[in-house]
């Protein structure tokens, strides 16, 4: 059996051996090769193949307009070590999250310089984000044998400087600022009393990270925990003298692809490219054998022994993970009665039915049933990760379906939740009680559904559902719900114009920015926040700078009573006309006559955009069955 | 693996390092004679040799390689222990 080891990606798929004639295949293409891109991002390259797909998409940015598909991100590097090495790799792994990335990399080793002069690339720069790689050696410690060893172990000065950097980065709150956790170094100067020892490096360094946990998300700032990565790796390893020697580089070039893959998978967070759903299969995946031939007596599940246990601990990453708000699904080759059997008879399972939102066990291909979870779920097929032991089975899904997430796996059932978890399939920069009830949620949407075929029509369906809902304008409360909605809804989203929390912080305290905010209950359970509102008052007008909704409240009338409210409000304001705009992205062609549907008048079109009015004096209330309280 | 194997499998990752598919290596070649080898490309290459052959360069490894002959001796040298 291969060593499980993170260096080499080993949720990835091994790179096929035409890597690099396919990536020539894409430089010579003249049609749009975003798919074919970001389809070769997939798999575990090297750091010289990395450089390959990074070279390929130069070309093809060159030839061709960038595709919808990719969504840009436009990001500042600011280190106090060599970056330069890895820029092409971060480029290329940013492809695997569907981000087309530009780099733009500050001077070498002029950390405060970049900050504090405003005609700086990075200062200067149309930035999304600036990426803080320090790292020990380029951070004012204190000296661990003047300091007298006082009790605080983390000087103010380190505080004021890490403070400054943030602040003047982060332009106002324009830009996210990515601040890196500081890997220990190897050696202490002491050994084991460095721990005993209050101004020690190990102990500031472990002062400054807990320091950087605490950073208030209002900040803009988002944590990628270098330490914990390194530490994974071996800080031996991490290290590498001879490479620092010759080119400063801040760790080994090894460990390029490694790094990469982190940096470009928070960086996929802040873009709402994070995944909803664990899709999985169930022989030789949630227990061992197989159900329908050995019986509930013959499966190997539970404690007593190796193989039993190894499941037990996929069964509870999964439920642990349901638990965070990932959606859980059954996708397995098997009789819908025996694929059942172990959930309800046998007592070691540790997932019930109850856990599962779509539970499809049939005979078709795993790539039917997976449009048909996506379907059911209503969300995108890229919001899946589909765990399955069967390397044919994760073959035939990576062909038919690029789109959906297919870790790799060991042959060893003990490695596959440390193989789930370490792919990043699930990062997030935020956490709010909304995602904690996010998979209850969606389960609720199945039982609804099942409400909606035993209703006579639609209207006596919504009546029955009960709704009733609260709207207020932003608040700190709801804020980091808003912030993620606002980055992550890509279907019913009219403009899909992204904000950061700063941002949206501002636009609390505009006065010429009307805001809203809506949250919902049904006789299922709370729906949370839903849908979010940002008006622009310009003169009498209010343009509809955003205006989205979770799809879990789809159908249901829910786009109605927001717009009786935000009329009610903008006759409040002696608003005259709302003004709206559709702008089709690749994702949300579900809104395109959302306007047309409200009542609104065709203005104009521009590019591939419509313009929409409403006047507020001839406007009748909708009056959809949900009652505001 | 002998020295024509070496230079093959070098030939493949500086095709890889310098972008450069054609490229075409003979053992006299220096950094001069090849598009975009500086030194901070040179540890670049030095580490996908180092993977790809399984080896470790020094310190002093390091600074004594002139040219793709120099490569070649170390590759045989380290391999063979």
């Amino acid at each position: 059996m291969k060593e499980w080891n993170i260096e080499s990606c080993p949720w990835l798929p091994a790179t096929p051996d035409d890597f690099r004639n396919q990536c020539q295949k894409v430089r010579q293409s003249n049609g749009d090769s975003a798919s074919d891109l970001y389809r070769l991002a997939q798999f575990a390259l090297t750091n010289n193949q990395l450089n390959s797909l990074a070279y390929a998409f130069a070309d093809v940015q060159k030839n061709s307009q960038t595709s919808q598909f990719l969504k840009p991100f436009c990001l500042g590097l600011v280190s106090s070590a060599t970056t330069s090495l890895f820029v092409p790799a971060l480029i290329a792994s940013a492809l695997r999250f569907g981000i087309s990335l530009t780099v733009v990399e500050a001077n070498y080793g002029q950390v405060m310089q970049e900050a504090l002069d405003p005609d700086s690339p990075i200062k200067q720069g149309d930035l999304d984000g600036v990426l803080l790689a320090l790292d020990y050696k380029g951070l004012p410690f204190a000296d661990v044998l003047s300091n007298n060893n006082k009790p605080t172990s983390l000087s103010s000065e380190i505080k004021d400087y890490i403070n400054l950097l943030i602040d003047k980065f982060s332009d106002g709150g324009r830009r996210v600022v990515i601040v890196q956790t500081i890997p220990q170094p190897t050696e202490g100067l002491f050994g084991s009393y460095d721990v005993r020892m209050a101004a020690s490096m190990q102990r500031q360094i472990e002062a400054l990270n807990s320091y950087l946990a605490e950073l208030p998300q209002e900040s803009g700032t988002v944590i990628l925990d270098v330490a914990k990565l390194a530490s994974r790796v071996g800080l031996d390893r991490w290290h590498d003298p001879i490479q620092w020697n010759f080119a400063k580089l801040p760790f080994s070039q090894r460990v390029v692809p490694l790094y990469c893959d982190f940096v470009a998978r928070l960086l996929g967070a802040i873009r709402g490219k994070s995944r909803k759903c664990l899709v999985l299969d169930l022989d030789n995946t949630l227990w061992g054998g197989v159900i329908g031939d050995d019986g509930l007596e013959g499966i190997k599940l539970g404690q007593g022994n190796a193989q039993g246990e190894a499941f037990l601990d996929i069964q509870r990453t999964a439920l642990n993970l349901r638990n965070r708000g990932v959606v859980l699904a059954v996708c397995s080759k098997n009789d819908d009665n025996n694929a059942r059997l172990p959930f309800r008879k046998h007592p070691d399972m540790i997932l019930k039915e109850e856990h599962i939102a779509v539970f499809l066990a049939n005979w078709n291909d795993k790539a039917s049933n997976l449009e048909e979870i996506a379907r059911g779920l209503n969300i995108g097929l890229d919001a899946l990760v589909f765990l399955d032991d069967n390397p044919a089975e994760r073959a035939q899904v990576r062909e038919a379906l690029p789109q959906v997430a297919v870790p790799e796996l060991p042959d060893d059932p003990a490695f596959y939740p440390r193989t789930l978890l370490s792919g990043g399939y699930f990062e997030t920069i935020a956490y709010t009680p909304d995602d904690r009830q996010r998979a209850e949620q969606y389960q609720a949407n199945t039982q609804r559904t099942n409400l909606q075929s035993s209703s006579r029509n639609i209207d006596d369906f919504l009546q029955s559902l009960a709704m009733k809902a609260q709207v207020s304008q932003f608040d700190q409360l709801g804020r980091s719900r808003i912030v993620q909605l606002i980055n992550k809804t890509n279907q019913f989203n009219l403009t899909t114009r992204r904000y950061t929390e700063a941002e949206v912080i501002a636009m609390q305290n505009d006065a010429s920015i009307y805001t809203m905010q809506v949250r919902m209950q049904d006789r299922f359970g709370d729906n949370g926040m839903i849908s979010v509102v940002i008006c622009r008052a310009h003169g009498t007008v209010w343009d509809i700078d955003i205006w989205l909704m979770s799809c879990r409240v789809l159908k249901r009338r829910v786009e109605e009573f927001v717009l009786d409210q935000l009329v009610t409000a903008a006759k409040k304001h002696g608003i005259t006309a709302l003004q709206g705009v559709w702008i089709p992205s690749s994702r949300n062609d579900l809104v395109k006559d959302h306007y047309a549907n409200l009542n609104f008048k065709f203005i104009r079109q521009e590019s591939c955009s419509t313009y929409w009015q409403l006047a507020i004096d001839d406007y009748k209330p909708l009056n959809p069955p949900i009652i505001l309280e | 693996m002998n020295q024509e194997e070496i230079l093959t499998k070098i030939t493949e990752i500086m095709r890889e390092t310098f972008n450069s598919p054609t490229l075409e290596l003979t053992p006299e070649m220096t950094a001069k004679d090849i598009k975009g080898w500086d030194s901070m490309k040179n540890i670049w290459l030095i580490v996908a040799i180092e993977e790809a052959f399984e080896i470790k360069l020094s310190t002093s490894d390091v600074i004594s390689i002139e040219c793709v002959a120099d490569y070649i001796k170390l590759i045989s040298e380290k391999s063979a222990l």
